[in-house]
C-alpha cells in the first residue's frame, strides 16, 4: 500500500504578542490507503495544529518553519508553500469537533452537499448532484436519506448531523479524511455508531483516516497505528497493539494511567 | 404551522398591540393637555360664546373617554383630524408630503447599506488590520457628526463654492443628491458598525471554518455562509432605522428645504397646530409598528429555525 | 473554536508571563479623558485670562473671516459674524452651556434609567414586566416628534430641554442595566448573601449597585454624546437653547442664515461637536468593553 499523507520533521510557529510560540516541533507522520492513524494528545499538544496544517486552516499568525506535508507524493504544505487549497475538500476532507454547530444553519442539507459536489466536481448534473447526495448518505447509513436531504440541521437529531458533517466531508470522494475530536461531543451509543461507521468506510473505500482526539482508549479501539503527542512533539509512534501494551515513554504511561477502567 | 408556532406570532402580536395602543394614548393626552386650542384660532380676545361654538363644533365639550375613543375610531377609518391652520383633513396633508420625505428615505437608506454593509463587512473580515481600524473610525465619525451641520458644509462645498448642486429645494434628481446624502450618514455609519459586529461574530462559527475545509471559495463563505447568518440584525437595523427616518428627517429637511414630513411637523409645531403634530406622531407610531411587522416577517424568512 | 484552538495558543502555557488584562484599555481611557479633560476646563477657564477678543459688536468688522484665510486678520482668529461679533469667544462661551448640558443631560438620563433598570432586573415579576413595557413603548414611539410636541407645547427652555433628555436616553439605559442586573442576581456571591439571610435593599445597594458602577459609568459617557447631539439638533431648530443664551447648537442655528456669506460661524461649532462626541463615543466604547458584564462572567 503506498504512502497517502506523510509530514516530514514538520515545525510551525505561532507569533504572538509576547514572542513566538512553538506549536509542532519535528513531527513526523504517515498514513496509507486503508489506514487509521490516531492522534492522541491532551489539550495543547499540538494535535489539532497537526490537522488544521494539513488542510491549510492555520491562523493568520501561524507559520510553517521547517519540513513539509506531502500528499500522494506531492508537497502540500512546506516553509512558504501553501498548495491546500488544491487538496482541500477534494482530495482532503475534514469532520470537525462539533457536527452541530459545522452545518450552515439556514442552509438544507441537499444545498449544502450540492454546493459542495459543485464546486469539485466539474460540470455535474442537477441529477447527478441528487444521486451522488443520496448515495453518499446511504452511505452513512441513513435510513430516509430523501427526508434528511430536504432537512435543515435544525430538524435533525445530533447523530443525524454528525453523520451529515461526515457525509460532507467524504461525498467529493476524498482519498484522506481527517476527524479533529468530532466524536467528543457525543453520547457514548452515539460515539460507538459513529466510530463504526469510519471503520467501514475505509475498508469500503479504501481512504486513509487521520483520527485526532484525547481519548487514547477509543483511538486503541479504533486506530491501526497510534501517534502520541505532547507539547508540540511526537512522544510515541507505533501499532495501536504495542503503543498500549508496551508504552515507551512516561508520558503514554501516564495517559494510559489517567484512564479509569483501563488495567 | 405548528403550535409553538401560533402561540408565538399571537404573543408577538398581542405585545406589538399593546405599545402602539400605549403610543395612540400617549399622542391622544399630548393633544389634550397642550391647553384650549380654541385660543390659538380665535385668537385670546375672542368673545367666550363663540369660543364656546368652536369648542361644540370641535368635540372638546364632550368627556374625556368619548374623545379618546372617536379618536381611536377615527385612527380606524384612516381620519387623523383637522389642522387649526390649513383648515385642511391632516390624514391628506400627510399623504402631500409622504412622497417626498419617502424619496428622500429611500434614496439616503440605498446608499447607506450601499456603503455601509460592504464597509463593516470588509472590517469584520480583516479584524484587527489596519483596514479595520480605519473602517471602524469612520464608522463611528459618521454617528458622532450632528448630520444637518454636515449637510450645511455639503451646501457650503457644492452649491455655494462649487456651484455644482442646488442648495434646496426639491424637483429633479440633482435636488435629491445632498439631502440624500446627508441623510445616509447616520444609518450608514450604525450599518457598519452593526454589520463589523454581527460578521465578526458569525465568521467564528465552526460551519464557517467547516466551510473553508470543505474547499468553497473564500467569497463564497464569507458571504453564502457568513453574511447570511449575520444578516438579520442587519436588516432588522435597516428597517428601523427607515422608520425613525420617515418621521424624524426633521433637520435634514430643513436645512435643504425639502417639502416632505419633517418640515410639516416643524410648521405645525411652529404654528402650535397640535391636531396635526398629534395626528403625525400617530401616523409615525403606526409606521413604526408596522415595520416591526415587516421584520418579523422577513426573520421568518431568512431563519428557518423561527418558521 | 477560531482558528488554532484558544488552550495551544495561551502564552502562559509555553511558559511566558502572563499579559496584564484590561491595561490597554486602561491606557486608552486615559488618553481620551485627556483631551475631553482639557476642552472642558479650557472653556471656563479661557475667558478668564483675558486672552480673548472682546464681546460685543463691532459694525466696523462684521463677517471677517478666520485669521488664516485671506483678508482675516488675529485680532479674530476664527472670524467674526454680520453684526461683527467675535467668533471665537462666542464659540468658548458657547461651549461652556453645551458641556453643562451634556453632562446634566446624561446625568437625568442615568439616573431614572439605572433605578428602574435595578428593580426590574432584580425584583422581576410584575415589576420587570411594568417597566419592560414602558421601556418597549418609549422606544416605540416616534421619539423626536414627542420632542417636538413637548417643546410645542411647554416653550424652549432649560428644564424643558433636560426633560426632553432624560425621555431620549432612559430607556436605552434601562434595558441594558436591567439585563446586566439578571446577569449579576445570578451570580454565586448574590446566592450566599442571601442564604446569608442579608436583607433585599442590602443586597440591591451594598453589592449590586457597585458591581453595575462601570457599566452605568460607560453608558453614562455615551449618553453625553447623545445629549450634545440632541441638544445641537433642537437648537438648529430652534427649538433647545435660544437667544440669549448660546451654545454650539444655536451657533450653527444662527450660522444657518449666513452660509453662502460666512461659513465659519456654522463650521467651527460643528466641528467642534463632532470631534467631542467622537471622543466621548470612544471613551464610552473603552469603558464598556472594560466593564461588559458578558464579558465579565467568561
Amino acid at each position: 500500500m503506498s504512502v497517502l499523507l506523510k509530514a516530514d520533521g514538520l515545525a510551525v510557529t505561532a507569533r504572538l504578542a509576547g514572542g513566538d510560540l512553538r506549536l509542532l516541533d519535528d513531527v513526523d507522520l504517515e498514513i496509507r490507503r486503508g489506514q487509521i492513524v490516531g492522534v492522541v494528545g491532551e489539550s495543547g499538544s499540538g494535535k489539532t495544529t497537526l490537522a488544521r496544517c494539513v488542510v491549510g486552516l492555520l491562523d493568520r499568525n501561524v507559520r510553517v518553519e521547517h519540513g513539509s506535508v506531502t500528499l500522494a507524493g506531492d508537497v502540500v504544505v512546506a516553509p512558504g508553500v501553501d498548495r491546500t487549497d488544491r487538496v482541500r475538500g477534494s482530495a482532503v476532507g475534514m469532520v470537525f469537533q462539533d457536527a452541530s454547530r459545522s452545518l450552515n444553519p439556514l442552509m438544507r442539507v441537499r444545498t449544502q452537499l450540492a454546493e459542495v459536489l459543485r464546486r469539485h466536481v466539474r460540470d455535474i448534473t442537477r441529477a447527478e448532484v441528487r444521486r451522488r447526495s443520496l448515495e453518499v448518505l446511504e452511505q452513512m447509513r441513513i435510513a430516509d436519506p430523501s427526508r434528511v436531504l430536504d432537512s435543515y440541521p435544525h430538524q435533525l437529531s445530533g447523530g443525524l448531523r454528525q453523520r451529515v458533517a461526515i457525509a460532507l466531508a467524504v461525498v467529493t470522494r476524498p482519498a484522506l479524511v481527517i476527524a479533529d475530536e468530532c466524536t467528543t461531543a457525543l453520547d457514548v451509543t452515539t460515539q460507538t455508531k459513529v466510530v463504526g461507521l469510519f471503520r467501514t468506510l475505509v475498508d469500503e473505500l479504501g481512504i486513509g483516516l487521520l483520527f485526532v482526539t484525547h481519548d487514547l482508549m477509543l483511538a486503541s479501539d479504533l486506530c491501526d497505528r497510534i501517534t502520541v503527542m505532547s507539547g508540540g512533539r511526537v512522544v510515541e509512534a507505533g501499532d495501536a497493539a504495542s503503543v498500549l501494551d508496551r508504552p515507551q515513554q512516561d508520558y503514554t504511561r501516564r495517559l494510559l494511567a489517567a484512564i479509569p477502567s483501563w488495567t | 404551522m405548528k403550535a409553538s408556532t401560533v402561540r408565538r406570532v399571537g404573543s408577538r402580536l398581542a405585545s406589538l398591540f399593546a405599545s402602539l395602543l400605549i403610543a395612540l394614548s400617549l399622542a391622544f393626552l399630548l393633544g389634550r393637555l397642550s391647553g384650549d386650542p380654541t385660543a390659538t384660532i380665535l385668537g385670546p380676545l375672542a368673545p367666550p360664546e363663540q369660543r364656546e361654538a368652536l369648542r361644540h363644533e370641535l368635540g372638546l365639550d364632550l368627556p374625556l373617554v368619548v374623545q379618546y375613543f372617536d379618536y381611536l375610531r377615527g385612527i380606524l377609518t384612516g381620519d387623523l383630524g383637522q389642522s387649526l391652520q390649513f383648515y385642511q383633513s391632516n390624514t391628506s396633508m400627510i399623504a402631500d408630503r409622504l412622497p417626498y420625505t419617502l424619496q428622500l428615505v429611500a434614496a439616503g437608506m440605498g446608499l447607506a447599506v450601499c456603503v455601509g454593509v460592504p464597509l463593516g463587512v470588509l472590517a469584520a473580515t480583516r479584524e484587527g488590520t489596519w483596514w479595520d481600524r480605519a473602517a471602524s473610525t469612520v464608522a463611528l465619525l459618521g454617528q458622532s457628526v450632528p448630520v444637518f451641520w454636515f449637510g450645511m458644509m455639503l451646501v457650503v462645498l457644492f452649491a455655494v463654492k462649487l456651484g455644482w448642486l442646488p442648495a434646496g429645494q426639491s424637483g429633479t434628481p440633482k435636488h435629491l443628491i445632498l439631502p440624500a446624502l446627508t441623510m445616509s450618514v447616520y444609518p450608514m455609519a450604525h450599518i457598519a458598525r452593526l454589520t463589523r459586529a454581527s460578521m465578526s461574530e458569525a465568521l467564528a462559527e465552526p460551519y464557517i471554518d467547516s466551510a473553508r475545509a470543505r474547499g468553497l471559495g473564500n467569497r463564497r463563505v464569507v458571504w453564502r455562509h457568513a453574511f447570511a447568518n449575520a444578516m438579520m440584525p442587519i436588516l432588522t437595523i435597516v428597517v428601523l432605522q427607515t422608520g425613525i427616518l420617515l418621521s424624524g428627517a426633521v433637520a435634514v429637511e430643513y436645512v435643504y428645504s425639502w417639502p416632505g414630513l419633517g418640515q410639516l411637523a416643524l410648521q405645525a409645531i411652529q404654528f402650535r397646530d397640535f391636531p396635526l403634530v398629534q395626528a403625525i406622531v400617530v401616523f409615525g407610531a403606526l409606521v413604526f409598528v408596522l415595520l416591526n411587522l415587516v421584520v418579523d416577517v422577513l426573520h421568518s424568512i431568512v431563519d428557518p429555525r423561527v418558521r | 473554536m477560531t482558528g488554532v484552538s484558544q488552550l495551544e495558543l495561551d502564552p502562559t502555557a509555553a511558559g511566558t508571563p502572563p499579559r496584564r488584562p484590561g491595561r490597554r484599555a486602561r491606557t486608552s481611557v486615559f488618553w481620551l479623558s485627556l483631551p475631553l479633560a482639557v476642552v472642558s476646563v479650557g472653556v471656563f477657564v479661557l475667558p478668564l485670562t483675558g486672552l480673548l477678543p472682546a464681546a460685543g459688536q463691532d459694525l466696523a468688522a462684521t463677517r471677517q473671516p478666520p485669521a488664516f484665510l485671506p483678508g482675516g486678520t488675529w485680532a479674530h482668529p476664527l472670524g467674526t459674524d454680520k453684526l461683527g461679533q467675535d467668533v471665537l469667544t462666542q464659540f468658548v462661551t458657547a461651549g461652556r452651556l453645551t458641556i453643562v448640558i451634556g453632562l446634566v443631560g446624561a446625568l437625568v438620563a442615568i439616573g431614572p434609567g439605572t433605578l428602574l433598570g435595578v428593580l426590574a432586573g432584580y425584583f422581576r415579576g410584575w415589576v420587570d414586566r411594568v417597566i419592560s413595557v414602558l421601556i418597549d413603548a418609549q422606544l416605540a414611539l416616534p421619539f423626536i416628534l414627542v420632542a417636538l410636541a413637548i417643546i410645542a407645547n411647554r416653550g424652549s427652555s432649560l428644564p424643558v430641554l433636560f426633560l426632553v433628555l432624560a425621555l431620549t436616553g432612559w430607556a436605552v439605559c434601562a434595558r441594558v442595566t436591567r439585563s446586566a442586573t439578571m446577569a449579576i442576581r445570578e451570580r454565586q456571591f448574590v446566592f450566599g448573601l442571601r442564604a446569608a439571610g442579608a436583607s433585599e435593599p442590602r443586597i440591591v445597594f451594598r453589592h449590586i449597585l457597585p458591581n453595575l458602577a462601570g457599566t452605568t459609568v460607560a453608558l453614562g459617557t455615551l449618553q453625553v454624546g447623545t445629549a450634545i447631539l440632541v441638544e445641537s439638533a433642537l437648537s438648529f431648530l430652534g427649538l433647545g437653547v435660544v437667544p440669549p443664551m448660546n451654545s454650539w447648537g444655536s451657533m450653527l442655528a444662527s450660522g444657518q442664515d449666513e452660509l453662502s456669506q460666512a461659513w465659519w460661524i456654522a463650521f467651527f461649532p460643528g466641528l467642534a461637536i463632532t470631534l467631542l462626541v467622537l471622543l466621548v463615543n470612544l471613551l464610552g466604547d473603552a469603558l464598556l468593553t472594560h466593564h461588559d458584564p458578558r464579558k465579565a462572567r467568561r
